[in-house]
């Protein structure tokens, strides 16, 4: 590759990234580890980078620790919208379970539940993209993908905050499928189903099915990020023999 | 003497010989059954085994020829005994006899009894069922599977089918997590007694159980005895050793009754409590004799999600005549309490080389409904105790438990995480070898309300050997102190002595003290 581009300034990067790590960890396929490689050889410094391209840096904690405390101590603003949330949540959990001592995991549990109380109808089950807006079935999607990694790397023994996360991932993750409303977040709802139902947060018996039919989506123009997470899902959902 | 019969099974019987004693009698005293010799009794909670179902009996004590005292009883009707023998079991310390056992006690009719005679049996986790007694005779010991791989999982929480409930069944350190079988496991029993004299071994030091206890591998670890949700349970005589974790663990029950028992765990052992009653009603300890690595009773109601979803206290507990050795605190309130502890009665107890007597721990982020109130401690002696009396309100416990939110000394917004601690009393309590005399932390923003001292010695001990009193981050290990005391709103001390202590006998901050 002649001019390398750099990678690590947008959420696309950090799916794109995130896949390859994922499908990786779920088949040994050492290609998609060299992919990972090179793309996070070529990474921006943390004052530029993406807070959810640095959330996947804590697989090595010690090799990106200073880039990691970079991105940290940047200013990073509360999301005013739903896919807001998968910007910068995942990256301060993540931040709080493995370099802060979980000091204030509260704090990324109470911006979760903000956002949630703020946008959310109780009428139609569904949330608002952001305050004044109408309902947006990928932001919605942003916005589950943020609390299934969220929950992922919540230590359960938080349990309050666990649960808060795990309580609002579950009413927005009804409150969408009972509306039918899901066009082009198909891929991401299949992608946080089955890692749902791998996490024993949903019942496979209700929703694997489900999950399974929208994987089915065409890609509608995403890149190979969110098809690759769904697909290391896939994998895992094989083994597990869900 | 006065001789009282505390409970009654159709094989067993549990007498108070009240001589004045605490754990052991004054002197050993003869004891015969409708006047034929039943052996000696030496501990004030004294148990005999043996009995014939449905029958009348006198029991007197004797003090070489004479009769101190005497108490009539009639034992219980019994249907009929699965003996585990017939059911299979080999109790030969190879063969798993789990199935066996399990098979008698889910064929076992209505006030029937499942006996387990001599032998070493190989058990993977059990299951209780309502209505029956199961006797552990003399010379026979269960003792835990050691492989993980073959134990079943409770799953911590359940989601109803239509999703709006839960159904909690395990448990970890006051959250709803998954957890091992334990040993003895009872979901929604009532009506069930263990009694005998054998043994429950957990088989912990064979296993993998202690080491990374903090790992969670498949599930958290099992205890020998976990009560979910049961009501009218008593045990009897048994020893539990080597637990993989707690050792008893009575979780939202109520009506419970532990008579005689012994609890031992090696004192390096981790997390090896011996009593911890959660969220549970009406308990009575008797006799229970306790020595182990960690606290030996520890009165719990679950952390922050627990307490604020179900609001369950622990309460109407009774402590007597039992002897707490070698444990980190010999009766502790805490530090999971976030549904309440309230009316706790400590009386007639010895502990000996604890590092604590009573100990009371709790922490910002508790919750509201975390309301410890009205605990006494009544005739206690306290022998080689490090601190008698700790009430500390900044534990630094969990994850978090290091956090400025959980040890700041400045004042914080009292919230909905914010506990509260009330009365505490104690009376007739004679302590020695003491290092530090008690040590009091409350909240600055919600002070320990009040705390009672009547009829009190401490003596410190010369030879003390420093030791950190509470553990919170701004107490630091000291020796030969007094009492130490912040954010108290009312001492009041009557006719209490310290000797032998350096410095002032009572250090104060925000207290409000009372002296007679």
């Amino acid at each position: 590759m002649g001019n390398e581009m750099q990678f690590g300034r947008t959420r696309q990067d950090a799916c794109g990234l995130a896949g390859y790590m994922a499908l990786y960890a779920a088949t040994g396929d050492e290609g998609h580890q060299r992919l990972a490689e090179r793309m996070l050889q070529n990474a921006v410094t943390g004052e530029e980078m993406h807070p959810a391209w640095a959330r996947l840096l804590f697989a090595d904690v010690d090799k990106w620790k200073e880039t990691i405390e970079q991105v940290a101590q940047r200013e990073l603003p509360a999301p005013a919208r739903l896919e807001e949330a998968f910007d910068t949540l995942p990256f301060r959990m993540a931040y709080e379970m493995k370099l802060n001592r979980m000091a204030w995991v509260n704090r990324v549990a109470e911006d979760f539940r903000s956002l949630h109380q703020r946008l959310f109808d109780e009428k139609s089950g569904l949330h608002c993209a952001a305050e004044g807006e109408a309902y947006c079935a990928e932001s919605t999607g942003w916005f589950l993908m943020a609390l299934v990694d969220c929950i992922d790397i919540c230590d359960q023994q938080l349990y309050e905050h666990w649960r808060c996360l795990v309580d609002i991932f579950r009413t927005t993750l009804r409150g969408m499928l009972r509306s039918g409303k899901v066009e082009g977040a198909e891929l991401q709802l299949a992608y946080c189903i089955l890692k749902a139902v791998r996490m024993g947060l949903i019942d496979s018996e209700r929703y694997l099915a489900r999950g399974l039919e929208l994987a089915q989506a065409e890609h509608h123009g995403l890149d190979v990020g969110i098809p690759y997470m769904l697909a290391a899902e896939k994998a895992l959902a094989g083994r597990c023999g869900a | 003497m006065k001789m009282k019969v505390l409970f009654c099974s159709p094989r067993s019987v549990t007498v108070k010989l009240a001589d004045g004693g605490l754990y052991a009698t004054q002197k050993a005293y003869r004891l015969t059954l409708n006047g034929k010799d039943a052996g000696a009794a030496d501990t004030v909670i004294t148990s005999l085994y043996g009995l014939w179902p449905d029958t009348k009996y006198c029991l007197q004590a004797w003090d070489g020829e004479e009769m101190l005292g005497e108490a009539e009883f009639r034992t219980e009707e019994e249907s009929f005994t699965m003996n585990v023998r017939q059911f299979g079991a080999l109790g030969d310390g190879v063969h798993d006899d789990t199935a066996a056992i399990q098979a008698a006690i889910t064929c076992c009719p209505k006030k029937g009894r499942v006996l387990i005679p001599a032998g070493e049996y190989r058990v993977k986790p059990l299951f209780l069922k309502s209505h029956i007694r199961l006797e552990l005779q003399q010379g026979a010991t269960l003792q835990l599977e050691r492989d993980r791989s073959l134990f079943p999982i409770l799953p911590g929480m359940i989601q109803s089918t239509d999703e709006e409930s839960d159904f909690n069944l395990g448990t970890w350190e006051g959250n709803p997590l998954d957890m091992f079988g334990s040993l003895f496991t009872g979901v929604d029993v009532k009506d069930v007694v263990i009694y005998g004299q054998g043994i429950a071994d957990g088989m912990a030091p064979d296993s993998d159980w202690w080491v990374t206890p903090r790992i969670k591998r498949g599930a958290w670890r099992p205890r020998l005895l976990y009560l979910c949700r049961c009501e009218n349970v008593t045990v009897q005589g048994i020893t539990f050793r080597n637990s993989p974790a707690w050792n008893l663990h009575p979780y939202f029950s109520n009506d419970l009754k532990f008579l005689n028992i012994s609890v031992q765990a090696p004192a390096n052992s981790p997390n090896t409590d011996g009593f911890d009653p959660e969220s549970c009603k009406g308990i009575l300890v008797a006799g229970a004799h306790f020595s182990l690595g960690d606290d030996c009773i520890a009165i719990k109601a679950g952390k922050l999600y627990m307490g604020a979803t179900y609001a369950t206290p622990c309460e109407d507990i009774e402590i007597v005549n039992c002897l707490m050795e070698d444990g980190h605190g010999g009766v502790t309130v805490g530090s999971e309490m976030a549904g309440g502890v309230k009316y706790v009665r400590v009386k007639d107890c010895l502990m000996r080389n604890t590092d604590r007597g009573l100990r009371v721990k709790t922490r910002r982020g508790r919750g509201k409904n975390g309301v410890i109130d009205d605990i006494v401690f009544d005739h206690v002696e306290m022998e080689q105790v490090g601190t008698p009396f700790v009430v500390n309100c900044l534990y630094y416990c969990d994850p978090d438990g290091h956090t400025e939110y959980v040890q700041s000394l400045e004042k914080q917004p009292v919230d909905d995480r914010t506990p509260y601690v009330g009365s505490v009393t104690f009376r007739q309590v004679n302590a020695t070898g003491v290092s530090c005399a008690g040590y009091f932390l409350g909240l600055p923003e919600q002070p320990i309300h009040q705390v009672t001292m009547e009829q009190v010695n401490i003596a410190c001990d010369p030879d003390a050997k420093p030791m950190q009193p509470a553990m919170a981050d701004c107490v630091p290990k000291c020796v030969r102190k007094g009492i130490v005391a912040s954010d108290v709103e009312s001492m009041t001390l009557k006719n209490v002595q310290i000797t032998g202590y350096e410095g002032e006998r009572i250090e104060a901050r925000n207290v409000e003290i009372t002296e007679e």
